[in-house]
This record gives structure tokens, sequence and C-alpha cells, in this order.
């Protein structure tokens, strides 16, 4: 390939290919490039080879989700059990060092956070597939507001911190439920079934 | 069980003769009209599945020197594969007659 242009985007097909599961890209990765090489030289146009080229991706990033739910559910279930685990560990620490005066508002969030890490556990076992479109709907529902909720309190929690000692539990809380929301909507959207078969 | 968009094209296109990924790809696009374009990730996630499946297995016959790319795989349709594209198109024919003898309002071509 001589035209600098297409090997620009090839170039960054190639770099997205390589985000793609090792189970992938070990067996067709140098395929994919090749493949979308040729396409290029085709004459076909780059943006419409990209707009159908970057959302059958998905189809490939779908894989991780095999990783996540159906080869190693453990893990996975290990990962987004860590939110209320941490979450409870913190508090456990909390009353002991401070006994007493734990303020209100941290258990509420703890208790939402043990109840939406306790969802998405039946979620991804399963369980809720006879209630697929609800189960999910509410699943990405609450994942997405954990994200937004997470990610505005990390950076205002931390921006308090200016001028003052830091408050690292209500940024241990923030993150908690950032990364979360984060895993659980990367989850959702790696997978094709609306909720995961039981693992 | 029907068999997705994608795997029921890959298998056509395989039923006539081995071809690799471009191939396919192409031949999708020529007995469609181009209404069904596939892209190199869904094509090559398909084929996995397909390969794992056992619809269908990589093969090292090579076409005439003059012809080859080294580059490429070539892929051959196996006989489950040809059972499953069979009954694909069965339930297809089916589907299609339904149709026809149907009360819809309107005629399908």
């Amino acid at each position: 390939m001589t035209d600098p242009s297409l090997r620009r985007h090839l170039g960054w097909y190639r770099r997205l290919v390589a985000l793609t599961p090792p189970m992938h890209r070990s067996r067709f990765g140098d395929d994919q490039v090749t493949l979308f090489g040729d396409l290029l030289e085709s004459g076909e146009p780059p943006s419409q080879l990209w707009a159908r080229s970057i959302f059958d991706l998905f189809a490939v990033f779908g894989q991780y989700k095999e990783v996540m739910v159906n080869h190693s559910a453990r893990i996975s279930l290990a990962v987004v059990s860590l939110a209320p685990l941490l979450v409870a560990a913190m508090l456990l620490w909390l009353m002991i060092e401070e006994a007493g005066d734990v303020p209100a508002w941290l258990g509420l969030i703890a208790v939402a956070l043990v109840i939406q890490g306790g969802y998405t556990l039946l979620w991804l076992s399963g369980r809720l597939q006879r209630w697929q479109r609800w189960a999910s709907g509410l699943f990405a529902a609450g994942e997405t507001t954990a994200l937004v909720a997470g990610a505005f309190a990390t950076f205002g929690v931390m921006s308090a911190f200016e001028g003052s000692d830091p408050e690292y539990a209500p940024l241990m809380v923030a993150v908690v439920v950032g990364i979360h929301g984060l895993v659980g909507l990367l989850a959702l959207f790696t997978s094709y079934e609306e909720s995961p078969e039981p693992a | 069980m029907a068999l997705p968009t994608s795997h029921l094209h890959i298998l056509l296109t395989l039923a006539t003769e081995d071809r690799h990924g471009y191939s396919i790809m192409r031949e999708t696009e020529e007995i469609t009209d181009g209404h069904v374009k596939l892209g190199p990730g869904a094509l090559y996630a398909a084929l996995g599945k397909l390969v794992d499946g056992g619809l269908v297995v990589e093969t090292e016959d090579r076409p005439a020197p003059e012809l080859d790319d080294a580059r490429r795989r070539y892929y051959r349709i196996t006989d489950a594969g040809r059972t499953a594209l069979g009954l694909e198109l069965q339930r297809l024919n089916k589907v299609i007659a339904y149709a026809r003898n149907a009360d819809l309002g309107w005629s399908p071509t």
C-alpha cells in the first residue's frame, strides 16, 4: 500500500484490532487487517469502510463477554463483587476507628452499593433471564447512574482537597461507584444477550 | 434453530467453492445486491464460530499459483455445514411459502 492516507487508516484499524480479545486476535487478527487493507485498496471510500467496520468490531469485542461471563464467570463475579465488599470493609474500618461517628449518608451509599452489587451478581448469574428486557434495562440504568455519579463525585471530592486535608473515604466510595458502573456497562454492551446464560 | 444471517451467507458462498475472507465478503454482497455487507470483524467472528462448530474448516488446498495469494487462508464447508445450510434453506422456503399463501394484503414477489 503506497498511499500514505490509506496506510494511516490501516494503522488505526490495526491498533483497534490489537485491542480485541487474544483468543480472537491470535486466530484472525492478521487476516482481518489484511482484509481491511484489501478493501481500502479496492477503492471503497474509507468513511464507508469505517462505518461498516467500526460497528462489526463489536462482534469481536463480544468475545470479551464470553471470557467474562461464560469462560471465567468466577472472575467476573469476583470483580463486580469488589464494590460492595470494599464498601463494607471501609464501613467496618470507619466504625472501629470512629465509633458512633459514621455519617448517615455514607451508610446510605453503602446500602445502595450493596443492592447494586447484589443485583449485578444476580444479572450475571443469569437468574434474571425470565425478565430479560426489564432486568437488563434496570441494570443499564443503574450502572449508567453509578458511572456518572461516581465520576462526578470523584472530581468533586478531589477538587475539595485543595486547601484542606484529603478525605479518602468519600473518594474511595466515589471511585468504587464509578468503576462498578464502568465494569457493569462493559459487561452489558459486550454481550449480545439481554442477560447472560446461567454460567 | 435459525442460522444467523452472516452464517447463512458464509455457508452459502462456500457451498459453491472454497474461498478466502475477501471472496466470501464480495460474493455475499453480489448475491444480496449489496444489501448484506459483512465487515472484517463480523466476518471473522462468524467464521470462528463456524469453524468451532465444525460447519467450516480451514483448508490447506491452494488455488493455482498464479491465482494464489499467500497472505490468505481458504475455508471449506463441511458435510455438517451443508446439512445446516440445507435445513436453513428449507426453513426459509417454508417461510416464503407461508407468506405467498397468507392473506397479507399485498403480494410478496
